[in-house]
């Protein structure tokens, strides 16, 4: 018996050699599917031949003839008369807009919380506690609900507003101060770009300086500190390009500064209330995930208490913070569709008045799949990244 | 800890005033929340019309539900809350009996007899209450088996779904005419139920070493977790009946919203029990393979039994984000628990009343979360001791 003979003979069988069946297996599953989309896909097809819908995306192009209460797409407002993509331009527009104020307030005031849960004072952690676990298990339809009925929309009237410092509170929406371009004077933006990069030049540099020779220069503040001069220094440069816009009441409502309208702000209120319950409690667990000794270790070493927290625990910290920190700024993005429910312009809301008068439903859906998609893997992408680059380093 | 609680002054001065920042702190804290509570206070004793919530409280709990058949929610409600007791007794047997939840069950059914005297909820609440109380000391005396507690708790749910739900003897309830928290129960419970076995194939799909298979389950997965779920359940209202048949019977509201929120909650589930798989040390899958298991045989008797049990406080974690989440199907027009408050706040015999029922809802909507994550939190506690 030659080797090439025992070889032959027990060679196993194709239904039992784990490799064909992997791909027998797949090939299966795959007819499956296919299968299966092909039914479903039939009778939508066969559906919407029988209800006299198209399926091309046309309908983007025509005049969408509805009104969007709110916001503008490239800072150009938007009329009636525009297309139906400019629309939906201007929903993104207010779900970015809100989306972005809401992560950034919601990070401070949940940050403030999530530090009060620890603090040593038994009132205060008591009172985040409540906040937190009030906020937390209700659900946030209902509180948006009670921050625009029950809230915003129950503010006095333009005539009896409440002012405070410029500022003008009713319910026909916020006012506050704002600073505007003078007309026909020099564009403030280049400034703005100026002062920006180079207050992040000093932070890099300073950073760096601090890892490699050890210095010890308040980066974060001189950073600020650089960024406040140049926009000063800029400002006489420029001949005081801006002024300071005060709302005031006309006969018609509130005119000038800048202003929030009461769905805008009642949305806002409602997510940052109910994400900061969520990133207290994640800052906290960060915190407390440091070890002990890490505190006690710093401060044996003659550390002063800011500087444990800012060189040794948050650093620590932040590494354990940050993946469900980004988990919120994401639910924060997809919750703000809840505008639908007060009647604010976002994106859903937008593509939904759309589907619902053209009749493109199915159009408008797979568009607000694709973009809540895009968003998310957008913001996850950026999580992912700051992960990377704080990873813990071993040798 | 005890010595501090014996001692109110030393207690104050270790937990308000330990250094001059905390006694500011404190002072200015107890200004504001004092000043908070009397303007709530103030207003919840006299502008506040309180009224609205015991006249609308038969629809804010069942909806329209048809009264001559309340008994079905009823029977289901004391079943529930027997077999209810029945498992916090026997997952308590070795503690010494708390006394705080039978005072609170005693209030709550005093309450009801008080109020609602005369009505069938005045004498039904106390006895569900009763039946809660018999179901704990039946727990504590009879010793069972977890099989038996899941058994009894599947049997349940099919007993109280088909029960309220459908068609024997005295005619079939529409689900158009499910409401308020009901309808809130009814679909979170479906829903996460429904989820489970999707979520558990996704999850074991997701590991598995099939490219295929692991890529369509990571892509449906990822899209569903990456959408809002007022997109889904939009989706789903808009889009089911164009998946079937033009001859096949329609599917109702509740029905699609149903599907919507399990296909939502499967993707949810997935990542969770992925998790937990995650946890079983590779070990456990080796030696069943080295005994000769084969890898069917190892995923259903060693790694599912193993990953599953870690996972059960993050599933009751995931039925109360659930349960918040079903107040979304208000906006596509169902009247859920949100649905039928908003229902009674435009409702113009009720003009003017706006915090109310919002408050309301959320404190109804707080008792169930905050209950079910203590639970969880028990139960996480117990596994963890039993490892």
């Amino acid at each position: 018996m030659t080797s090439d003979q025992f070889h032959s003979e027990t060679r196993v069988p194709f239904y039992r050699d784990v490799k064909m069946l992997a791909v027998i297996a797949q090939i299966v599953f795959v007819m499956l599917v296919v299968l299966t989309v092909w039914v479903l896909g039939q009778n939508l097809s066969t559906n919407l031949k029988t209800r006299n819908l198209s399926t091309s995306f046309e309908f983007l192009g025509r005049t969408a003839g509805f009104q969007v209460a709110e916001g503008s797409a490239f800072g150009v407002p938007y009329s009636s008369e525009d297309t139906y993509l400019k629309a939906i331009v201007v929903g993104l527009f207010n779900t970015l807009r809100v989306s972005l104020l809401g992560i950034v307030l919601a990070t401070i005031l949940g940050v403030v919380i999530g530090v009060a849960r620890l603090s040593s004072n038994w009132l205060v952690n008591r009172i985040a506690l409540v906040y937190v676990e009030v906020f937390r298990n209700t659900p946030l339809l209902v509180q948006l609900i009670f921050w625009y009925f029950a809230g915003v929309l129950t503010l006095p009237q333009v005539k009896q507003a409440v002012q405070f410092g410029g500022a003008y509170l009713s319910n026909q929406g916020f006012f506050m101060p704002w600073l505007v371009q003078k007309p026909d004077s020099v564009s403030f933006v280049p400034v703005w770009i100026l002062a920006i990069i180079l207050a992040v030049a000093t932070f890099v540099i300073l950073e760096r300086r601090r890892v490699n020779l050890g210095s010890n220069e308040p980066a974060g503040w001189l950073a600020i500190g650089v960024l406040l001069l140049c926009l000063v220094v800029g400002y006489f440069v420029l001949g005081q390009p801006l002024e300071l816009d005060l709302p005031r009441t006309t006969n018609f409502g509130i005119a000038g500064g800048a202003s929030l309208s009461p769905e805008f702000a009642a949305l806002l209120i409602g997510l940052v209330v109910y994400t900061a319950s969520f990133i207290a409690e994640t800052v906290r667990a960060g915190i407390q995930a440091v070890n002990k000794g890490q505190w006690e270790a710093a401060r044996a070493i003659g550390m002063s208490y800011s500087q444990t927290l800012q060189l040794i625990v948050l650093p620590q910290a932040l590494r354990v913070i940050i993946p469900p920190l980004g988990n919120q700024y994401l639910n924060l993005t997809k919750n703000s569709s809840l505008a639908t429910a007060i009647g604010f312009p976002d994106m859903f809301n937008v593509l939904n008045t759309a589907g619902n008068q053209s009749g493109f439903n199915l159009q408008t859906m797979l568009i607000a799949l694709l973009v809540y998609l895009v968003l998310s893997l957008t913001i996850s992408s950026f999580v992912n990244l700051y992960n990377t680059a704080t990873r813990l380093k071993t040798r | 800890m005890l010595k501090s609680k014996t001692d109110p002054v030393r207690w104050l001065r270790e937990n308000l005033f330990s250094t001059p920042w905390n006694t500011i702190l404190s002072i200015v804290v107890v200004i504001v929340v004092g000043l908070f509570f009397k303007s709530l206070l103030e207003w919840s004793l006299t502008k506040a019309r309180w009224a609205v919530i015991p006249a609308n409280f038969r629809l804010l709990m069942v909806g329209p539900y048809p009264l001559e058949q309340l008994w079905r929610v009823w029977t289901s409600l004391i079943a529930i809350s027997l077999a209810a007791g029945f498992s916090w007794g026997t997952s308590t047997r070795e503690q010494p009996l708390p006394r705080a939840p039978f005072v609170l069950l005693a209030a709550i059914a005093l309450l009801a007899l008080v109020w609602q005297f005369g009505n069938p909820s005045g004498t039904l609440v106390p006895v569900a209450c009763v039946g809660l109380v018999a179901g704990v000391f039946l727990g504590r005396a009879i010793k069972t088996q977890n099989k038996v507690h899941y058994f009894l708790w599947s049997a349940l749910f099919f007993v109280c779904v088909t029960l309220i739900g459908f068609n024997f003897g005295s005619g079939e309830v529409p689900s158009s005419l499910w409401g308020g928290l009901l309808l809130t129960v009814l679909l979170s419970v479906v829903s996460i139920v429904a989820s489970f076995p999707l979520g558990v194939l996704l999850a074991i799909g997701r590991r598995s070493k099939l490219p295929v298979v692991s890529g369509f389950c990571i892509f449906f997965i990822e899209v569903v977790r990456g959408v809002p779920l007022i997109a889904v359940l939009f989706m789903a209202q808009l889009f089911v009946p164009f998946f079937f048949p033009a001859d096949f019977p329609q599917l109702d509201k509740v029905a699609r919203a149903m599907i919507g929120m399990t296909l939502f909650s499967a993707a949810y589930m997935a990542e969770n029990v992925r998790g937990g798989l995650q946890n079983v040390p590779s070990g456990q899958d080796e030696a069943a393979r080295a005994i000769g298991l084969t890898a069917t045989q190892t995923l259903f008797l060693i790694v599912l039994p193993q990953g599953l049990r870690a996972v059960i406080p993050t599933i009751v974690g995931q039925f109360i984000a659930l349960f918040k989440d079903t107040s979304l199907v208000e906006i596509i027009g169902l009247t859920d628990l949100v649905g039928i408050g908003e229902a009674v706040r435009n409702n113009p015999d009720w003009l003017g009343v706006t915090r109310e029922i919002p408050i309301t809802l959320g404190v109804i909507y707080f008792i169930f979360t905050y209950s079910m994550s203590l639970a969880a939190k028990n139960l996480e506690q117990r596994l963890k001791t039993s490892n």
